[in-house]
């Protein structure tokens, strides 16, 4: 009975780090979740401007990537896996790339982006509190960030974003 | 006149060095606040990652724009939070975590004092 405090701690003590060891993702929540979306004013990649008037409207997916970045070539595909189950718009913002390497990438990996933006300094990275990429935004009607992936999309993360954007719909 | 005309100069440009010198401290003195979010316990002082460089880049064009270093961490909390700030602010946020050790103190000393009475 005496000790009976001590024990209380220690337990408490070995649940906290249990549970904090244990946790799959190690990533923080990101404090954009449910606020606008950050200001954005790109060059597109062909002609015009992705700013913040494209994201009314409809449900949009961005995907920060870059020619140079290996993940983003594993999700590629999913992106189109991604368009393939379901009609959705996605923008790409490349990020700190060369102009020629993302042409000829997209020209042999295929363009799964309605528009893709170029950030060529980093800047909107880091307006978007990007860490690395490839890293993706759900953006819903109202131009809100309602889902952040950090990391690439795969079939996991495809199974999420369909029931994520299942909700945003209703 | 022309001793006068380079004096003048001289000054001028020494006043830039200056500006830019302290401008570079306040940087300096920012970074070493800032956690690289992307990197083990280092600042972005010390870091060598992209985005630690970049946010170096960022934090200065901001101090030449006239921002304040609260502004400037504002700026950062609301894009990456609390964690990129190596020292939290005491906010509703982080009140546990400023609390709690205080709380865990208070805690202990009440409970040793219990034991001493009991004895």
């Amino acid at each position: 009975m005496k000790y009976i405090g001590l024990i209380i701690i220690t337990i408490f003590i070995f649940v906290s780090l249990f549970f904090a060891l244990n946790k799959k993702e190690q990533t923080l929540k990101s404090p954009l979740l449910n606020k606008p979306v950050p200001e954005i004013n790109l060059n597109s990649f062909k002609n015009g401007k992705l700013n913040n008037i494209d994201f009314k409207k409809e449900v949009i997916l961005v995907n920060f990537f870059a020619s140079w970045c290996v993940p983003c070539i594993v999700e590629h595909d999913f992106l189109f896996e991604l368009k393939k189950q379901k009609s959705i718009k996605i923008y790409g913002i490349n990020y700190k790339d060369d102009i020629k390497n993302l042409k000829v990438w997209l020209d042999k990996l295929g363009n799964p982006y309605s528009k893709i933006g170029i950030d060529e300094t980093g800047i909107t990275g880091i307006n978007w509190g990007v860490n690395g990429i490839p890293e993706s935004f759900l953006i819903d009607q109202n131009g809100i960030i309602r889902h952040k992936i950090n990391g690439i999309i795969n079939e996991k993360q495809i199974k999420i974003l369909l029931s994520k954007i299942k909700l945003i719909e209703k | 006149m022309k001793k006068i005309l380079i004096l003048i100069i001289l000054t001028l440009f020494s006043q830039n060095i200056f500006a830019d010198e302290n401008l570079d401290k306040k940087a300096r003195e920012i970074n070493k606040k800032i956690r690289c979010v992307v990197c083990q316990s280092q600042s972005i002082d010390d870091s060598d990652s992209l985005l630690a460089r970049d946010l170096r880049v960022l934090i200065k064009e901001k101090l030449k724009e006239g921002k304040t270093e609260k502004e400037i961490t504002n700026y950062l909390v609301e894009r990456y939070g609390e964690f990129i700030l190596f020292k939290p602010r005491f906010n509703p946020n982080t009140y546990f975590l400023w609390l709690a050790p205080l709380i865990i103190i208070i805690f202990g000393l009440f409970w040793i004092k219990g034991i001493f009475k009991r004895n």
